[in-house]
Parts: C-alpha cells; sequence; structure tokens
C-alpha cells in the first residue's frame, strides 16, 4: 500500500471544487462533533479532510465516507476556521466520482468544461445526422429514438456502471481490507434499494425534510418517467393512464429541477454556495429532459407535432447527451455511489464489530 | 540587659486570618505570656492605621520589641520593620509568626487551628526576646560594568550603559562580536536582515569612546562584591579590570543531532542543521551536497527539544525560525515540495501567529509528529522511489503512517546553554539549572538579576529566547545598572555570619560549604574570613561549623532555641 504523502494532490483537487481552503483545516474535529451522520468508527468529515491534505490518494479512494454526507452544511457553518469541510466533502466525492470511473472520461469532463461542452456538441451533430439520414421521417426518427433509450440504457449500465461499482467495492472493501462475515453481505444488499429510493439517511439531519421532499420527487418523477417512456411507450401509447401518468412525472421533473436550480442560483444555503460545473450539467439536462418530454407529449395530444417536429429532435438531443455522457460520466452516478456506500460502510462496520 | 517589653499584634487580614483563627484569643492568651506588655488584634496590621497603632504603642507603652502575627514575612516584613524605624526602634527588633499561609489557610478546624496560631506566636515571642540591633551598611559602587559575550545582548546592554556616559568592558570569547544574530540571512516575523540590523550596532559598539572590547579573551575569575569586583581579562595580554556590576551574556549553543539515530545526521549527505541552511541563505543559493537543486524538503522540528531523552524545555525559537524557512525556500524554489514535520507549532510571539497563517497558505505541507514517543525516521530511498530520502512517521492528525519523500532534511536544532556556562557560572557566582541555564532571582518578578548582588543574566545563557526577548532582558539588565551606579551606593544585608576567631580552628569547613564564595580562609591566623558583603545569611555555615565559632547574625543560637523553647511551651500548655 502507497501512503505516500502527495503535495500536489490538492491542486487535483482545486478543479473539482475546493478553492482555496485546503490548509485552513486545523484539526479541531468539530466537524465532526456536529455532523448528524457520523458514527464510531465510521468517522468524518475531519479524517478525509486529512487524507486531503497530505494527500493519501489511496485512503481516499477506500473510504466511501463521503458519500455519507448528505451536505446538510451544519460543518461549514460552525468550522472555526472557515475551512469549509461540506464543500472539501463535495470536491472529495467529485473526485470519487472520477476515481471510480474506468474510461477517465468522467475525469476528462470534471475537469474540463470545454471538453464537455464539445463532447454535447458532438452528440447534438450526430443526433441531427441521423435525422437527416432518415430524411427527417417522424415515425422513423421516433421509432430510432425510442430503441436508443433502451440501447443506451442497457449499455451504459452493463460498459460503464456495473465496472464503475465494482470499482468501488474493490477500493472501499478489498483494498481496505474489510473483512466482513458472509452474512453481513446479504444484509447490505438489502438495505441497498431502500436507500437508494428513498434516501433515508437524510432524516438524521436536522432541518433536512423539504429538501428530501424535493430530491424524493425529483428521483420519483425521473425513474417513472424513464420507465414511462422508455418500457410503456410514452410517446406511442393510447392508454390514458398511461400518458396521463407520464404528464405527472414529467411535470415533477422539470418543476422540482427548476426549483432545486433557483436555490443554486440563490445560494441560500451551504450546499448551494458552491456549484462545479457538473452540478449545472446535471440539473439543467434533468430539466430539459423533464420539459421536452411533457412538451413533445403535448404537442402529440394537441397535434402540434407534425409540424414541430425540431421539439422533438431537440428532445432526443437532451436524452441522448444524457443517456451518453452525463448519466455515465457525471453527477448522475451519484444516485449509485451514494447507497452503494451505505452497503459498503455497513460492511466495514461488520469487520470492525 | 534592658528591661524586655513586647508588643503583640494579631491581624484578621480581613476575613482570611479570622475565620479560621479566633484572633481575640490568641491575643488574650499570648498577652499573659513574660515579657508580653501589650497584646492586640486588629483587621488589617499592614495598613496605615494598622501601622500607626504599632507606632504609638511603642511610644506609648515604651515598647522594645514588636512581634506581628499576620502573613508571611515574604510579604510584610519590610513593611513592620519600616514601622519600627519610623518609631525610633531597629527594625531587627521585630519578629514576624505567620498565622496566615501556616495555618488559617491551611486548616479547617477552627480550634486546632486557634492553638497552632497561638503556639507559632509564642514562639516569635520567645525569639524576640534574643534579638538585638542591627546596623545599616552600604558599599559604594564603581561605576564601570563588565559585560560578558559580544551577542545581540551583550552588545544591546553595553550601548545602552556607554551612551549613558558610564564605561562598559564588552568581553568576547570569539575574534569578533554580533554572535548568532551575525550569522542570520533574515529574521522571523518579519523578514529582516539579521545581519543589517546587528551590523550597525557593532559599528558602534567597537567605536564607541565608552566601551573597551576584548576579543578573543576569556574571564578567569570575579572577585569582590557588588559595586566593586575585579577580574582579569585572560587574552594575549591579560588585563585587570575593576567594576561595579556584571552582566552575563554567554549565549547559546546549538543542539548536536547527530546523538539521535533516526535522523541519520552526519550519515546521509543532505541532512543538514538549521544554521547549516541559514549558511546557505546567507550565501545566496540552497543546494544539495552534489550541486543540484533539492526537490523535496523536509524541516523536522524539536530536534533534541521537548524530549525527555534530550532536552526537556522548548527552545521557543525553533518554530517560527522553521516556518521563516519554509517561506525563503518557497521563494527561493518556487517549484519545491515543502514539509514541515512538526510536533505543535509555538507561535506566541507578537506578529507570529499571523506568520503561521500567512505560511500555511503558501503551498507547503504540515505533518504532525509524536516528539517524545515517536520521532521520524529517515532512510536512503530507494531506485524508483523518485527522491534521495524517504522519512517514515507515524502523523499524528491522520493516525496513519506516512512517508515523506526528501531530497534535504533540515533539522531545526534546539539552543543549549553556552559550552562555557559551567566555567562563567562558577567565575562570577551565579547558579544554573540542571540544563546549565543561569537561574534567575525570581522567575516572574526578578527575571534579569540573580541571587549574587551586582550579577545580571541576560539573553539565550538564562533560557532559550528570541532577539526581541533578549533585548529586552539587556536592556532591563542595563537600567538595573545604571539605576545601581546612579545612587552610587548600595545597601546590602547586615544578617551576615560573623566568625569568632578565638574559637574558629582553621577547619575550613565553613568555606566547602558556603554557596556564596563569602568566605575565605585567612593563613597568618589560621581563621576563616567572612566577606560581609557578599554573604547572604544563609546560615549554613553556622550550622556546619564543627567548634560552634561561627554565628548567623539575627540568626543565632540563642535566639534560634528560644523559639523553639517558646514552641514547645505552648504546646505543654494546650
Amino acid at each position: 500500500m502507497n501512503n505516500r504523502v502527495d503535495p500536489n494532490f490538492k491542486n487535483e483537487l482545486y478543479k473539482l471544487g475546493n478553492k482555496e481552503s485546503w490548509n485552513d483545516c486545523f484539526h479541531c474535529g468539530n466537524c465532526t462533533a456536529v455532523c448528524s451522520l457520523t458514527e464510531e468508527n465510521i468517522v468524518f468529515p475531519r479524517k478525509a479532510i486529512r487524507y486531503m491534505q497530505m494527500g493519501l490518494k489511496d485512503k481516499l479512494a477506500q473510504s466511501a465516507e463521503p458519500w455519507l454526507c448528505y451536505y446538510c452544511g451544519d460543518c461549514t457553518e460552525t468550522c472555526p476556521r472557515d475551512a469549509n469541510p461540506g464543500e472539501i466533502m463535495m470536491a472529495l466525492r467529485r473526485w470519487q466520482t472520477v476515481k471510480y470511473e474506468w474510461t477517465g472520461l468522467a475525469g476528462l469532463f470534471y475537469k474540463s468544461f470545454t471538453s464537455l461542452i464539445v463532447a454535447l456538441i458532438l452528440v447534438a451533430i450526430a443526433i441531427l445526422t441521423i435525422g437527416f439520414m432518415k430524411d427527417f421521417n417522424h415515425e422513423a426518427i421516433m421509432h430510432f429514438g425510442h430503441s436508443l433509450e433502451f440501447w443506451l440504457i442497457i449499455c451504459v449500465f452493463s460498459i460503464i456502471l456495473v465496472p464503475n461499482i465494482i470499482r468501488m467495492f474493490y477500493f472501499t472493501v478489498i483494498k481496505a481490507k474489510v473483512k466482513a462475515p458472509i452474512g453481513s453481505y446479504i444484509a447490505a444488499f438489502l438495505s441497498l434499494f431502500g436507500h437508494m429510493f428513498t434516501q433515508i439517511k437524510t432524516f438524521k439531519c436536522d432541518k433536512q425534510t423539504t429538501r428530501w421532499l424535493i430530491h424524493f420527487l425529483v428521483v420519483m418523477g425521473y425513474l417513472g418517467l424513464l420507465v414511462i417512456t422508455v418500457f410503456l411507450d410514452w410517446f406511442g401509447t393510447e392508454n390514458q393512464s398511461i400518458i396521463n401518468l407520464g404528464y405527472i412525472t414529467g411535470g415533477l421533473v422539470f418543476v422540482f429541477t427548476f426549483i432545486l436550480m433557483i436555490s443554486r442560483l440563490s445560494k441560500n444555503r451551504e450546499l448551494n454556495k458552491y456549484s462545479h460545473s457538473t452540478d449545472w450539467f446535471f440539473i439543467i439536462w434533468l430539466f430539459l429532459m423533464g420539459l421536452t418530454a411533457f412538451l413533445v407529449r403535448l404537442f402529440i395530444d394537441i397535434d402540434l407535432l407534425t409540424n414541430n417536429f425540431w421539439l422533438y429532435m431537440i428532445h432526443l438531443m437532451v436524452i441522448t447527451q444524457w443517456g451518453l455522457l452525463l448519466v455515465p460520466f457525471g453527477k448522475w452516478t451519484h444516485f449509485l455511489y451514494r447507497s452503494f456506500a451505505v452497503s459498503f460502510i455497513n460492511l466495514k462496520k461488520a469487520s470492525l464489530s | 540587659m534592658e528591661e524586655v517589653r513586647i508588643g503583640v499584634y494579631v491581624c484578621w487580614c480581613g476575613s482570611n486570618i479570622a475565620k479560621m483563627v479566633d484572633v481575640e484569643e490568641v491575643s488574650r492568651e499570648v498577652e499573659k505570656l513574660p515579657g508580653v506588655v501589650i497584646a492586640k488584634d486588629y483587621k488589617y496590621m499592614c495598613s496605615d492605621p494598622g501601622q500607626d497603632l504599632i507606632i504609638q504603642d511603642i511610644k506609648k507603652h515604651n515598647l522594645n520589641r514588636v512581634v506581628v502575627s499576620a502573613c508571611s514575612p515574604r510579604i510584610h516584613e519590610l513593611t513592620f520593620r519600616k514601622a519600627l524605624e519610623n518609631a525610633g526602634l531597629n527594625q531587627y527588633m521585630f519578629e514576624m509568626a505567620n498565622i496566615r499561609e501556616h495555618v488559617s489557610w491551611v486548616h479547617t478546624d477552627r480550634a486546632e487551628a486557634t492553638k497552632k496560631a497561638k503556639t507559632l506566636v509564642a514562639g516569635a515571642i520567645n525569639r524576640v526576646k534574643w534579638h538585638e540591633s542591627l546596623d545599616k551598611r552600604h558599599v559604594d559602587i564603581d561605576p564601570a560594568t563588565l559585560i560578558i559575550g559580544g551577542g545581540i545582548s551583550g552588545i544591546s546592554a553595553a550601548l545602552e550603559i556607554a551612551n549613558a556616559g558610564k564605561q562598559v568592558y564588552l568581553v568576547e570569547k570569539a575574534d569578533k562580536i554580533g554572535g548568532y544574530v551575525a550569522k542570520l540571512d533574515l529574521t522571523f516575523p518579519h523578514m529582516y536582515s539579521g545581519k543589517d540590523m546587528i551590523q550597525p550596532k557593532i559599528d558602534k559598539v567597537m567605536n564607541h569612546e565608552k566601551i573597551e572590547v576584548f576579543l578573543n579573551s576569556m574571564i578567569d575569575e570575579v572577585f569582590g562584591y557588588v559595586g566593586n569586583f575585579e577580574a582579569t581579562v585572560k587574552a594575549k595580554d591579560e588585563k585587570e579590570i575593576k567594576f561595579g556590576n556584571v552582566i552575563v551574556a554567554t549565549g547559546l549553543k546549538p543542539f548536536d543531532p547527530s546523538g539521535i539515530d533516526n535522523y541519520q545526521y552526519g550519515k546521509l549527505p543532505d541532512i543538514i542543521t538549521s544554521l547549516e541552511l541559514e549558511e546557505m541563505f546567507i550565501n545566496g543559493q540552497v543546494t544539495k551536497k552534489d550541486g543540484t537543486i533539492p526537490k523535496n524538503i523536509a524541516l523536522i522540528h524539536c530536534v533534541g527539544s521537548r524530549n525527555t531523552n534530550y532536552h526537556e524545555y522548548c527552545s521557543r525559537t525553533c518554530c517560527m525560525s522553521a516556518l521563516k524557512y519554509a517561506n525563503q525556500l518557497r521563494s527561493a524554489l518556487p517549484e519545491s515540495n515543502i514539509f514541515n514535520i512538526y510536533a505543535d507549532i509555538r507561535a506566541f510571539g507578537k506578529g507570529c501567529e499571523e506568520f503561521y497563517t500567512n505560511t500555511s497558505k503558501k503551498n507547503v505541507m504540515f505533518l504532525m509528529y509524536d516528539q517524545q514517543n515517536d520521532l521520524p525516521k529517515i532512510k536512503k530511498a530507494g531506485t524508483g522511489d523518485n527522491c534521495d530520502m524517504i522519512i517514515e512517521m507515524n502523523e499524528k492528525l491522520s493516525g496513519e503512517a506516512i512517508e515523506v519523500p526528501a531530497d534535504m532534511v533540515v533539522l531545526m536544532v534546539g539552543m543549549k546553554a553556552h559550552e562555557n556556562a559551567k566555567e562563567i557560572a562558577h567565575a562570577v557566582g551565579i547558579s544554573m539549572c540542571g540544563n546549565e541555564f543561569y537561574i534567575e532571582r525570581h522567575p516572574k518578578l526578578d527575571p534579569v538579576a540573580t541571587t549574587t548582588d551586582g550579577v545580571y543574566i541576560v539573553g539565550t545563557c538564562q533560557s532559550p529566547k528570541d532577539i526581541p526577548d533578549s533585548v529586552t532582558q539587556a536592556n532591563a539588565a542595563a537600567a538595573r545598572v545604571l539605576a545601581t551606579i546612579n545612587v552610587a551606593h548600595m545597601e546590602v544585608e547586615v544578617t551576615t555570619a560573623v566568625v569568632n576567631e578565638d574559637v574558629c580552628c582553621g577547619c575550613q569547613t565553613c568555606i566547602n560549604v558556603c554557596p556564596y564564595t563569602a568566605i575565605s580562609y585567612d593563613e597568618e591566623k589560621n581563621v576563616s574570613v567572612v566577606n560581609e558583603i557578599l554573604c547572604k545569611g544563609c546560615g549554613t555555615c553556622g550550622s556546619a561549623c564543627p567548634t560552634g565559632a561561627i554565628r548567623s547574625r539575627h540568626f543565632t543560637d540563642e535566639q534560634i532555641l528560644s523559639q523553639i523553647e517558646g514552641l514547645m511551651s505552648m504546646q505543654l500548655q494546650i
């Protein structure tokens, strides 16, 4: 195991959000003391901040702890040194997102705004090219779009997301020498889905109910929209209840992402004060996806889509950019890392007890 | 012998004494003792009305002895002695019984405490009966001053005194003055050049008409007493000098780190001490022994300090020096990695905490180690390590065993007392702590003087300190010296030892035990002779004298035995 200190690590982290406060922390431990989520043996944020200061990258890769933080901002508000522990944890999550992603594209997009813009443009051009190749035949393009969605999900999941989770498991459990009894693996696996869909741990933090509700509605809206468009063929179906359900889920997504965007702009809470480019891409594309899906179906219902097929083209661009770039290499992955982190930490607890 | 007429005064000290001791009962009981003319209790004896009470009673009742039973004599003995003088009585016809620190503050049973108070007062009454009048004595002060050591402290004191028009003899062991400050490139936290700062002062000292500088010189032994010292300056040509005061400014010696195995000093090429790095900065280039630029530089703090295996004390300046080096290295080698491996950062001086905060923003990594139990270990790096050395350490704030790459390691060595400290201490008569730093007269209230009158200690010979503290102490000593020169004579203690030459057998036991070298041997008469100026009246000689030839004034056998008798008599009664 390499435990060599690395003074340049902090520079790497600069690009991921932590700006100037890397050495301000003098390890009073206030952040850990005020944190509602830290537990015996599962100590954060202080320890991760120390690893960051010393550039102990291996140690950081082996710590799933940053994912347990829901960024309530208590630590940052009460930090006597203004060292901004909450934002450091956020930056460390971005670093881990990059670390666990195996192709290196996440690293490229997280550290270079330009390359993400270029990639988004290339995808848009590709969609336009495909439309052009299909002579902008509405039916053909919508058919293509529908199957593209399906295959994107299959491919991204199996080629990128599953290997990344395996990498996370490798670092945080195997390399971290977590030796948990086999029974705890089953328990950890069972607890996974509860956390994945409910983020129930947020309730341990104070004053987080509204935030949790908005987040929960966005998640539910997003997953609902996914199922309804991809598996229930929202744009093609005649079933009125599916159509209505689609409107509801699509509406949930763009209404609540809009609220989230407003709060990011207002910077009214610690977690909103600093937004990385990937935070914005994630939330804007989610909003666009909900909005364009909603409008496409609306245009179909009021018979406007035929004359306004550009709308579907935009929707197709948005979901392709989303599925091809922002889901596998962007902030979307926090959905998986957060939930798996809870399970992996449960293994660690089991091995320590 | 005249009739003994004693006045006894029992103080309440507000409620300090009165709440635990029945002061009225004490006063009532002791009034019955033989010799006591009057006994009173009063709320605050030390107050003006309290003192007045004594003065009036002395006059009214024709008292010739006074006992005050109150706090510690360290606090108010002189106050009451003065009151006796004001009433026309010799100040030594006084005795104090401490019933506050020794009774009311330390006991919880009021009846027992009152008994003990009575006992102590009875002892004092018995003792004061044997007190005799002693006369004040003065000595003239020679206006010249000897300063030993020509560092920043010695130079500062010399200039203060010489600028006041008084003669200074400055004795320096080396071939030039300036000391360690002259060897400093920059000083923390303002980054002034040490060399540039001290050079004008060196020039002034060397050219001052009132300062005689002796280079390459030593002082063998200082004879005499405050106001009238003499010594021989040992150089090429010996010279006798006379002076009234001595300021010792012998300075420091850097800790030698070769004894610390973990640090490999002298075994690996690019492990240097802080002073060696200072030299590199003065010469304008920080390089490894092979002439190349180091990429990774580690500064290890607390080398030889705060560790019971080496020195337990903190050298006070190394933390800030290390931060200074971090700043200098950051400017000189912007691409380098700088590691400050520290135990605790002590940044207590003016502007120092701010300096630390600024340094921490300059891309310097701070790593904490346990300086008592777990020193970092330096080893040669392997091929492929991409550096020359690896420092293995247990980092305290993370709890991790880590490796730090290094191409140059700077050991922040602490300060030790100068190698000649012992010799000088013996020559001028000052005491040393276990670690060979000189002991001041009082650690808080008199940190400049020593227990030998007329001998002052300044700078790092007293304890590790930085430049401003050394200069402050030097100037304080200069002020003290000038004050004694100004009054031209000095009152000296009269409670000294006297030798009864008829009884003295010349065994010289007393000479060996005297801590103040105040006794000499008169070969002609075959008797010991006490120098009354040097004698502090500690009584050591008196108790050691096998023939009872030595009598300590104010601590005579009669006085002490009567006091004991007094204590015992009261014990029997109660």
